[in-house]
């Protein structure tokens, strides 16, 4: 059976929350930058460009907000990771009995 | 196998930990992450703090002829053991055959491989140190075994200690072994390093997401480009401090044995594949390397060819670990 010290746990969780935000905002800066491309074409036609710069305020904003809103998720997620962490740390001491770390020491 | 001896080797999920250090050890060091591994010898899958007392304890029964095994890139001591199941044995490796054989005391390293190699060469020169204060004996005799990226922080130890720090362990070095040991860098990460370069230049946002993916891989992989063994080859003022951006010539060790083992994919050393993929990762180094010019191999063949054994698979092989023993018995 796999068995992770709970420090290593934390390294875990904290490198998927890192690895999570940083995928975010790659992909939405990848995303903002290729959907400005056909808007930059349309808002040269005279007759389209009004109503194309308000679609493309409109696309700008639902995109910024399913990306805030996966970061807020992914926040919160590791938010409550570390509670149960800290809550699982504590508890073999308040039993007396001290979790054996993995990198304990020999002998 | 039973619990109590899956315990003693490196099971998933060390591994799992190691190979994430490997491709991104410098960041999990830089960021502090519980997941980033702490340099030590391990024995029985548990790290050895160095102390009289422990040394004792652990070593019950000392020989002045000590021997470390340090692994490559992204592995642990793991390596060392034969990979065919049939004949798995955690217990079996180079390090307990030379000491069954020859008296050799084995000491296996683990280490954070993401981080730069002169770092892991400073780290492992200070444990050396330590080892040989703590050490129940005198050690007249230390011999070095690195495999791949493991041959690079054994020189760069053995440069640090020379030169740096004066380390009185770095005398008693006799031998060191070097089983496909990129010295001359590995053409895989050469084909990363242009490959990102190239991503990087193309003006499309998407090539350069690629592109700065694929630049996230650690230093300690960047080093294996030119076979970097020292801080100099990071420390100028370049523009992308992400990359090493010279190769500076380090000497060999000067009063040792050096003794280069390479694996090749075809039966025949001079077969148009195995000069090409050399041993899958790294290649045959050249003519010139034959001999080690500054050292007392000066002028014998040092280099030993092992047709069909791959890269990995050099850790634990038998013919190679027969020519380390035949080699060792050399006085």
């Amino acid at each position: 059976m796999a068995r992770f010290s709970i420090q290593q746990v934390r390294g875990l969780k904290d490198l998927i929350q890192e690895t999570v935000e940083a995928g975010t905002n790659a992909a939405e800066q990848v995303h903002q930058s290729i959907a400005k491309q056909p808007y930059a074409v349309l808002k040269r036609i005279p007759l389209i460009a009004p109503p194309a710069r308000i679609i493309e305020r409109c696309q700008h904003a639902l995109t910024s907000g399913i990306y805030q809103s996966i970061r807020v998720v992914n926040q919160v997620s590791g938010s409550l990771a570390t509670k149960a962490l800290d809550h699982l740390e504590e508890k073999p001491e308040a039993s007396g009995q001290p979790e054996q770390d993995h990198r304990s020491l020999l002998p | 196998m039973n619990n109590q001896s899956t315990d003693r080797i490196p099971r998933w999920t060390e591994w799992s930990i190691s190979v994430l250090n490997g491709m991104v050890g410098d960041y999990l060091q830089e960021r502090q992450n519980g997941l980033a591994i702490n340099m030590a010898f391990y024995q029985h899958n548990r790290p050895l703090l160095i102390t009289t007392d422990n040394l004792r304890q652990a070593v019950p029964n000392p020989t002045a002829k000590v021997c470390l095994l340090i692994h490559g890139l992204g592995c642990n001591e793991g390596i060392w053991a034969p990979a065919d199941r049939a004949q798995y044995d955690p217990t079996c490796s180079y390090g307990t055959s030379l000491q069954h054989d020859l008296g050799y005391t084995p000491f296996y390293l683990r280490y954070n491989t993401g981080l730069p190699v002169a770092e892991n060469g400073k780290r492992l020169a200070g444990l050396l140190d330590e080892l040989s204060a703590c050490y129940p004996m005198n050690i007249d005799e230390l011999t070095l075994i690195g495999h791949s990226m493991g041959g690079l922080v054994l020189r760069s130890a053995c440069h640090y200690a020379l030169h740096h720090h004066q380390y009185g362990w770095v005398k008693k070095v006799r031998r060191a072994f070097y089983l496909g040991t990129p010295h001359d860098g590995a053409d895989l990460e050469k084909v990363g390093h242009v490959t990102t370069a190239v991503l990087n230049a193309v003006p499309n946002p998407i090539t350069r997401l690629i592109g700065s993916i694929l630049n996230l891989r650690s230093r300690g992989v960047k080093d294996l480009r030119l076979g970097n063994l020292v801080d100099d080859d990071w420390s100028d003022d370049f523009p992308d401090n992400s990359l090493p951006r010279r190769h500076k010539v380090v000497p060999w060790l000067p009063h040792a044995h050096h003794y280069l083992l390479v694996g090749t994919v075809a039966e025949d050393p001079r077969h148009p594949a195995s000069r090409l993929l050399g041993d899958t990762l790294v290649r045959v180094p050249p003519v010139h390397r034959t001999s080690l010019p500054g050292t007392k191999d000066a002028h014998q063949s040092t280099v030993k060819v092992f047709p069909r054994v791959h890269h990995l698979e050099l850790a634990h092989h038998t013919g190679v670990y027969q020519q380390i023993k035949q080699w060792c018995e050399i006085d």
